[in-house]
């Protein structure tokens, strides 16, 4: 361990990366979209956008090699259902415009919506509230 | 069958490392109790039997060479060690990510859904069929294509007509068939009594 180089480098910036800062606004666009009740990380708990210690549920954003991201979101829907082919595309939509708001525009690729699952009724009086 | 791959392939991982962790105790345990006269290879061999597993072993090798059932056995046995091993290659390597449907699929990205939560919406939109007191769904998606197969099972009453019940089913059905290009089999089957019609 020795002092930092002067030429070492710009330092690391803080606060979350893009890339946690992407996962975060598609999350909160499809909590917001009506129908979608929570997000999943599915079977295997694999649907997570890890970041500095911190993680996202239920997002997952992938490096492409254009720079852009591939974003999956895990949802659950309640019922009645919700038209999906509408529903995803209100994600995007909301997704599409918050990054735009926030400089990421250029960093988003596709955008992957996954039907987790359905909640009933009787799960949903016995859950959570899902934000 | 990759659940039960990947269960055996942790469980035997866990014996393993159980039996590696006992082995190297015994071997601490024998360096420490013995000095440098018992703690040698042979007096290792000694310790864990290896003079008569080689009589056993080489017993067995005698009876394999001259065939017959404990031969044939034998084989089996190995061949049920390589099958055992596949499994495990398969259990360790295969992709844990389950197979979605994909409902949909553009430059914007892909519309995709679990097995089960089509099965949910299925259920419920066969339910709403008249006569249909009960369903039973399985959901089978396309390896590399949009959409994927529904097989619904449409229990009914006795008054219930099988042939309408099948038309019934599959037109209830057709928000999600005809949308997201799933095809649909309906098998009516008589329901059990007690059962509420629709």
């Amino acid at each position: 361990m020795g002092a930092a180089r002067p030429d070492a480098g710009p330092a690391v910036a803080a606060g979350p990366s893009p890339r946690a800062r992407l996962a975060r606004l598609a999350r909160e666009a499809a909590l917001a979209a009506p129908g979608v009740v929570g997000l999943s990380a599915g079977p295997g708990g694999l649907l997570v956008a890890a970041d500095r210690g911190d993680a996202v549920t239920g997002v997952s954003a992938e490096a492409r090699g254009d720079g852009r991201f591939d974003i999956r979101v895990g949802v659950v829907v309640g019922e009645p259902l919700p038209p999906l082919q509408e529903l995803a595309d209100r994600i995007r939509a909301r997704l599409a415009e918050t990054a735009a708001a926030q400089g990421l525009g250029e960093l988003l690729g596709p955008v992957e919506i996954a039907i987790a699952d359905v909640a009933t009724p009787a799960a949903l009086a016995g859950a959570e509230p899902a934000a | 069958m990759i659940l039960l791959a990947r269960i055996l392939a942790r469980l035997l991982t866990f014996l393993v490392l159980v039996a590696l962790a006992i082995a190297g105790a015994a071997v601490a345990i024998f360096s420490i109790g013995g000095g440098s006269r018992t703690f040698s290879l042979p007096g290792l061999a000694d310790l864990i039997g290896l003079p008569a597993l080689r009589d056993d072993v080489g017993d067995l090798l005698e009876a394999v060479e001259a065939g017959g059932g404990i031969a044939t056995v034998t084989a089996l046995g190995a061949l049920g060690a390589v099958l055992l091993g596949l499994l495990l290659l398969i259990g360790a390597f295969a992709p844990r990510r389950e197979r979605l449907v994909v409902l949909a699929q553009d430059e914007h990205g892909r519309l995709a859904a679990r097995g089960r939560a089509i099965a949910h919406v299925a259920a419920a939109l066969a339910q709403r069929t008249r006569g249909v007191t009960a369903t039973k769904v399985k959901v089978r998606p396309r390896r590399r294509a949009r959409g994927g197969k529904l097989r619904i099972k449409a229990s009914h009453p006795r008054t219930a007509d099988p042939a309408r019940v099948r038309t019934d089913t599959q037109s209830s059905l057709e928000p999600l068939t005809g949308a997201f290009g799933l095809s649909a089999r309906v098998e009516p089957e008589l329901g059990k009594a007690g059962k509420r019609v629709q």
